[in-house]
Parts: C-alpha cells; structure tokens; sequence
C-alpha cells in the first residue's frame, strides 16, 4: 500500500509532463488539465500516505533496492560500514511525509491558480509541463532515501527551476536571470557533490538512516566532520539561496509568478533547509558546522531583510523576505533546533506561496509588479487579494494567532537559548519584517486611486514589466478581464484554501493541538511553551515596525517622491545590494577573465605550444623516419625481418638457450 | 683421418664453393651453372648420408630439372643471358652482416645444443620410403601432388595467359 | 668427421647463411630464386641428416625430404613465369625495380 502510494506520487507528475509533452498540437488546449489531474493525484496520495501513518507507527520505513557494489572491504579505516553499497529507494518518515504533503499540496494548488494565470499565454503548454516536470522532480527528492538520489533530484529542481525563470526567454533579463540562478546553484552544487563523494569514500554509505551523529562521531575525527557538512552545506546554500549565493532568487521574480510561489517560495528553495533536517546526523555532529551554519544563516536574514524595504516591486519585496525567512530557518538550524526550522518552513511555505499567489492576482490584473503603480490602479479594490495578503502579511510579521508567529516564536525561543546575540540578529530581522511588510500594505491601502490607467504608465525605474509581458495580447487598454466562471474558481480556490491552511499549518504546533506537528516531527520532548518575555519583546518589535510603516508611508505619494530624492550612505548600500552583485562582477569580469586570459596565454604557450605541437611534430617525425623503411624494396623487409630475426636468436642462446631434444 | 673423410671434406668444400659463386658471380648464366655445382655436391652429401635414393631424386629432379628449367628461363629472356648485374655496395656490406651473424647464430647454437644420438644403422630402402609416402604420411603427399598439380595450371596460366592478351 | 651430426649441420648453416646472403643483396630475381634454392636444399640436408643420426625410423627424413623437392620444384615453376610475367611487362627483372610497395 504504501509502496504504491509512493509510486503514485512520484510518477503522476511525470506521466502528466510526458502526457503534456506528447499531446498533438489541438489538444494542447488540454495541458492544465492533465498537469492539475497529476498534482491531484500526488496530492490525494500524500495525504492518504500521511492519514496512514499519522500514529508515527511503522516509521521510518524504508523502501530500497541495492543498486551498486562498490566494495567487499572498507576503503577506509575507520568506516564502520563493512559494504559500500550505493541503493535506491524511498525513504519514509515524519519529515519527509511533512514536507512531501507541503509540496504536493501547495503544487495542486499553485497548479490550480496557473490554469488562471497562464489562461492567456500561447505556450503555456510548455509551462504546465515544466511545472509538472518540476513536481516530479521535487517529490522525488523529497523521497529519496540517500544522499546520492537527493544530489539527482537536487539537480534535476535545479534544472526545472532554470527553465521556468527562463520561461519568457525572448526577454532578455529572463534569460539572464535564469543564467545567473543555474551558476550559482551549481557552484553550490560543487560543494554538495564534492562533500557526497567524500562521504561515500570515507563514511561507505550515504543512506540518511545511517547517517547518524553518535556513529559520525565515533568514525571521524571533528575535522573532517566538519569539512563534510560545510561542503554539503555549499549545495545548502546554492539552492536556498544563502548569503553570498543569494543573488539569484530575487532574479529569479522573472519567471511567471505561480513559479515564483511555488519554486523560488515554497518548495524548492526550502529543499535545502529540508536537506539540513534530513541530513542532521551529519550537520550536528560537528558544533563548527553549526556555528557557521548559524552564522550564514544570520547574515542571509539580514541581508535579505534589509534589502527588503527598498524594493518597489511587490515580487522582489517578497523574494527578499523569501531569503530572509530562508535565512531564518537555516539560523533555526544552525542553532540546533531543526524542529523549529522545519515547522518554519511548513509554515513559510503555506504563507508565502499564498502571498506570491495574491501579488500573482494583482500582477496579472494590473500588468505590472510596482506597488505604488498597482495601488493606483486600485489594488486594494480586490477584497479578497487583499484580504489575504493582510493575513499573509500577518503570518510573515509572525502576529499571535497567525502561523508564522508560533514557529517564529520557536526559532528565537532556540536563539535565545544558544546565543543572546544571534537572538538579537533575530530580533532585529523581525523588526525589519515587520517594517517592509506594513510599508507594502500601507502603499497599497493609502494610495488615492487614480484616475484612469492612463495615469498607471509604468515610469522608468520601476518599468520591470516581469510579468506584464505575458499579457502583450491584452493591449493596454483598461478592457476588464473576461473571466469566465472557472477562471475566477481558478484564481479564488487557491487563494483561499491557502490562506485556510496557512492558519491550520501554524495552529498544529501550538498547544492547543497538543503540539501535534512537533511532536510527530520531533518525538514528545518538544514543547512549545509560549515565554511571554519573546512574545512582550516580540509584539513591542511589532508595534514599533508598524509605526515607523505608518509614520513613512501613511501618505504614500509624499513617500514616494521623497524616497526618489533622498540620497545617504544607507540607501546607497541597499539600492547596491550591499554589493553583492558588483563583488560577483568584479570577481567575473576583474578575476575570472584575467584568470581565463593568463590560463589561455599558458594554453596556447605551454600546453598547446610546446606539449601538443611538438608531440604532435615528434610523431611526425617519427612516421617519417617510420615510412622511410617502407620502401617498397622487398630486400628492405626481409633484411629487416631477417636482422630481427637473427637477434632473436641471439637472445634465445644467450638467455640459455632451449634445449634441443631432437630424437631420443 | 680415413679415406671417406677425405673424400667428404672436398665434397663438403665443392659445395660451399658452388654456393658462395651461385651467390656471388655478376652474371645469373654463371649463378645458374654454380647452382648445378653445388646441387651435385649437396647429392653426394645424401649419399654419405646413405639416403641413395634422395640422391638420385637430387639430380634428376634439382638438376636435371629446376636447374635446366632455370636456365631456359634465363636463356628465353635473352638480354638476362648477357646482363651483368650492378651490386651495390650498402646493400652488399648489409646483407653480408645480416648472413654472418645469422651464421655465427647457428654456430652457437649448434655447439651448444645437446643431440641425442640415435644409431645410423637402419632400414634406408626405397619400400619403406613407399610404404612410409602411402601409409601415415598420406595426407601430405596427396596435399603435395595437389600442390604440383595447382602450381603447373598456375604456371600455364600466367606464361599463357599473358601471350593471348598480347 | 663424415660420421658426426656436427659436421653436417655445420655445412647445412653454411649454406643456409650464404643462401640468405643471395637473397637480401642480389637484385636479379633469378639470382634470388637460386638462392632460394640454397636454402632448401641446406633444409633437406638438414632432414637427411637428422634421420641418420637422431631417428629410429629411416624413413621419416626421406620423406620430408622428398616433399622438400617436391615443393622446390612447384615454387621454381610459379617463380619462374612470374619472372617472365614481369620481364614481359617491364623488360627489366630487377627486384628494386618493382617498387608499387613503397609507402
């Protein structure tokens, strides 16, 4: 039963791609279709998979085949593994069946407010097949039971995650962006192949059920350890998008905005904080990993929330409080609670996917992604985008009862324990939460509505366009969208079956459930006990953030015109990036290329100068020296065969000769 | 040293000397004639070796045959009859060395290798070469006579053959 | 000395290593169909006197010596046409001169 559940969510999104990608031309029209039945039905699986083992009996159950004998004999030492032997296989257990049923469902749903969004584009064909493609991809890395067949999915979201940013590849920023988001992830991806060849060597299996940190411990020394989980943890923070490596999700918003909430949210980029829970044996066994797992992870939700409160555009704002609460988790993690991290993520993932999907409502209805644009447009007209988004944006803020606020509360309850200042870090970063949150509600509830659209012309800064390019067919004109009463099904059901389970996600690990998401995930010694000193110190941070949102962007328009004229240090490292970027540019264009110069110069000199040319004349030399015996004369060959000959019998008496037993 | 050693030593010495001018004179008339001097050495040579028969063979056949044959070869080509070949010094000093070495090479080896003797005395007649061709040694001689028999038709083939076109 | 293996193997080398001689430095094919010639019959000498010093049965030498001949003469009747074959098409039977082996 469970082996076919299993099956069931691991094919259903492929056969759906296959199917898609194998529909003559006329039916084409029937891509959404068959792209939501098989996220139905992984979706359908997951829970019933879930249902099935929600009294934790029977797990963690493995389901795996042995693929590949390496080696009879250790090849190392100290291993404790007798066999190396690399396998196949599920693996299933409380957080892989947590994280399967957030993918899966949240999938079904972004699937569902796709057939909405995409109604109008000419390919969409191609994008539910990436989309299910990417499902496929996804579940199996959730499922997988070693490191090696996570590496592959791990991979595979990668790639799925570079063809979606680059879904509208005939802009050229789309292109460039999923360019930059490929790079990226694979220099992490180094690491993380580099730390899994090292581990197979070293360790002899890279089964999660034997990465344990007691048994970690005994074989290896801390070192070692260490240099292990840090090179796995590069690929940790490729994929989810940790500092210095987090340049490619907020450019990755150029991909169509379901894609943004599903993969560049909810699901992909947490695969690494995923990675971390799964991996923990490895990552806990050694406290320096921790430490700079900690440490990483505090900058990224520094960064990313800081960077957050300059954006205009209503995606970029939300990626960088993607990366922000990202770094929150991997901070959650790397202070020694990956209980917390995990329920932080169930919940980021359930709110964040829902504020994606709303600025996906207000983008494809507005035709552009700048707040202030959408608010004169009248955003907050739509009651039930805007009603969610406050609810989502309450979530984020982590306000009492909304879901974000009971895992929040759980990080810095574990930050606090281990370090007082990375609980301040904590602190800080809410704080800033809590400020660009308010400041996008409030521009879009205190803007006066202008006019007409005539007024809504993008102006240049903010003429990003991303998704406004999708609709090139509707023309600029202010036509009201012709949806149809399944279109509007399509947009409403996600929205509010998001916003339904976001509330239901966070209210799991509370009390008031019993903890029930905690214990599952962590056994019964997890409490969430509510300190009321965080939550004093917490709702104080609330009050103050939305108080200088209010103080600033109570009138939006003066806040606006301000922000375009004022110019100090502070503003000048935000609008920079802190950067980033330029060190990345500097490091191409000032290293990499003089590098790649130098290396070329040594190429063509050395290598291909000297090595290959004169190797290659040598031998030209030798075949002519060689083709000066082939003369043709027929005495030259016998001479030569004869001469050969002769030596050979030359050799045979001097090394004693064979003894002649003629007659006898 | 005993009369038939004697007599061997100039048979032996008639037979190098024939060889090395069958080798060695410019003109390929006097190299086939040498070569009839040395075939009659080498048959006296199979009679000490009492093996009268093969003698016989020895001349009828190397003689009274390929050497004849040889020699109508040379004479029907008629410029070949009077041609003196041009040697060539590297390619004289050259095989001279390669032949030298290979001689010494033999030399040795037969100075080092250990023979076991068996007695002389024995059956040497004609019958038991017969009943020898006909019994086990079947198979090659019937694959000899066909070789004889493939080489002739080859040998009218081509003499022929070429005559027609021309 | 007639009686003694040695001697005949010696004389067998001899012409053995001068027939060798012939055939790598003369460039009349005739010349080196002689010394082909030489070779065999060093072969046969060879045969015959293994068979009176090394054998039981006397037999056994004679008939590869036989057979010796007896190839001798098919080779020297194929070589020689094709020695005319060749002297017909180039007026020349000059080894070095049919070089369509060159590389």
């Amino acid at each position: 039963m469970d082996l076919a559940l299993l099956w069931t969510i691991q094919a259903a999104p492929l056969l759906a791609f296959l199917v898609i990608q194998l529909l003559p031309g006329g039916l084409k029209k029937a891509a959404p279709l068959v792209a939501v039945g098989g996220a139905l039905a992984a979706a359908l699986s997951s829970l019933r998979l879930l249902w099935l083992h929600l009294d934790g009996g029977s797990l963690p159950a493995v389901f795996a085949v042995n693929w590949l004998d390496v080696a009879d004999a250790p090849l190392w030492a100290h291993t404790q593994i007798p066999h190396y032997s690399l396998s196949v296989g599920f693996l299933v257990d409380p957080l892989n069946l947590l994280m399967i049923t957030l993918v899966t469902v949240i999938a079904l749903f972004v699937h569902v407010f796709s057939a909405y969004y995409m109604a109008d584009d000419a390919s969409r064909a191609r994008y539910f097949g990436f989309l299910s493609f990417f499902a496929f991809s996804m579940t199996g890395l959730v499922l997988s039971s070693n490191l090696l067949q996570t590496f592959l999915f791990w991979e595979l979201v990668g790639l799925t995650s570079y063809l979606l940013i680059g879904f509208w590849y005939e802009k050229k920023s789309a292109g460039d962006a999923a360019r930059k988001a490929f790079v990226l992830n694979r220099l992490g991806d180094l690491g993380f192949y580099l730390g899994t060849i090292l581990l197979f060597i070293l360790f002899g299996s890279l089964d999660f059920v034997d990465l344990r940190a007691d048994v970690l411990r005994q074989a290896f020394a801390p070192a070692v350890l260490t240099t292990l989980g840090l090179l796995v943890f590069t690929g940790v923070m490729g994929k989810s998008a940790q500092f210095p490596f987090h340049a490619w999700l907020p450019d990755a918003m150029e991909g169509p905005t379901p894609v943004s909430a599903l993969i560049h949210s909810a699901t992909m980029v947490a695969a690494g904080v995923f990675l971390l829970a799964r991996g923990w044996g490895l990552f806990s066994a050694s406290v320096t990993t921790l430490q700079v797992i900690l440490v990483i992870g505090s900058l990224t939700a520094f960064v990313g929330a800081s960077l957050a409160t300059v954006q205009r555009d209503i995606k970029k704002i939300m990626a960088y409080s993607t990366v922000s609460q990202l770094g929150f988790m991997v901070m959650a993690m790397g202070a020694g609670a990956p209980v917390a991290g995990m329920f932080h993520l169930s919940t980021h993932a359930c709110f964040k996917s829902l504020l994606f999907l709303t600025a996906g409502a207000f983008i494809h209805h507005f035709h552009t992604n700048d707040i202030w644009e959408i608010a004169r447009g009248g955003g907050k007209k739509d009651k039930l985008a805007m009603a969610v988004l406050t609810l989502g944006l309450l979530s984020l803020c982590a306000v009492p009862p909304f879901s974000g606020f009971f895992s929040k509360d759980m990080i810095l309850e574990a930050l606090k324990e281990h370090s007082l200042f990375f609980y301040g870090v904590g602190l800080f970063v809410s704080f800033l939460t809590n400020y660009y949150s308010f400041r996008m509600l409030f521009v879009l509830l205190f803007s006066k509505e202008a006019a007409g659209r005539a007024a809504a012309k993008p102006h240049a800064p903010a003429a990003h366009g991303h998704d406004a390019h999708a609709h090139v067919a509707h023309g600029a004109s202010d036509a009201a969208h012709a949806e149809t009463g399944l279109l509007k099904f399509c947009r409403a059901l996600p929205l509010v079956s998001l916003a339904l389970l976001s509330l239901y996600v966070g209210a799991l690990g509370t009390p008031l459930f019993h903890n029930a998401l905690l214990h599952w995930l962590g056994g019964a010694e997890i409490e969430s006990h509510l300190d009321l000193s965080i939550v004093a110190v917490t709702m104080t941070l609330f009050a103050a953030g939305v108080a200088l949102a209010w103080f600033q962007f109570r009138d939006p328009e003066a806040a606006e015109k301000r922000l375009e004229s004022s110019a100090n240090p502070v503003k000048l490292l935000l609008d920079r990036k802190f950067f980033v970027d330029d060190a990345y540019v500097f490091l191409v264009k000032g290293v990499g290329l003089r590098l790649a110069a130098l290396l070329n110069w040594i190429d063509k000199k050395a290598f291909n100068g000297i090595l290959v040319d004169r190797t290659s004349y040598a031998i030209l030399g030798l075949g002519k020296l060689g083709s000066k015996l082939q003369s043709g004369q027929l005495q030259d060959y016998l001479s030569l065969a004869m001469a050969v000959g002769v030596l050979i019998l030359f050799f045979v008496i001097n090394s004693g000769g064979v003894h002649l037993a003629v007659g006898g | 040293m005993s009369l038939a050693d004697l007599v061997f030593i100039g048979i032996a010495a008639v037979t190098i000397l024939g060889a090395l001018m069958a080798v060695s004179f410019k003109n390929v008339f006097y190299n086939a004639l040498s070569l009839i001097l040395c075939l009659f050495g080498v048959a006296c040579l199979f009679i000490y070796l009492n093996s009268e028969f093969l003698a016989i063979m020895e001349v009828i056949i190397y003689i009274g045959a390929i050497a004849v044959a040889i020699i109508f070869a040379i004479m029907l080509s008629r410029p070949m009859a009077r041609e003196t070949e041009k040697l060539e010094a590297a390619k004289i000093s050259r095989s001279f060395v390669i032949a030298a070495f290979l001689f010494a090479g033999l030399c040795l080896t037969l100075h080092r290798t250990v023979w076991h003797a068996a007695s002389p005395e024995g059956d040497y007649s004609m019958r038991m070469i017969g009943k020898a061709l006909l019994g086990w040694g079947i198979l090659p001689f019937e694959a000899v006579s066909l070789v004889l028999l493939v080489a002739i038709i080859g040998a009218l083939l081509l003499a022929a053959g070429k005559e027609r076109s021309s | 000395m007639s009686q003694s293996l040695e001697s005949y193997l010696f004389l067998s080398a001899a012409l053995f290593s001068i027939g060798v001689y012939g055939l790598l430095a003369r460039r009349n094919l005739v010349a080196i169909l002689i010394s082909l010639e030489l070779i065999l019959n060093s072969a046969s000498i060879n045969f015959l006197a293994f068979n009176k010093f090394c054998l039981a049965d006397k037999a056994v030498g004679q008939v590869f010596a036989v057979f010796v001949i007896a190839l001798a003469a098919a080779e020297v009747c194929i070589g020689l046409s094709l020695i005319l074959l060749l002297y017909r098409k180039r007026g020349s039977i000059n080894v070095d001169e049919a070089g369509e082996l060159k590389g």
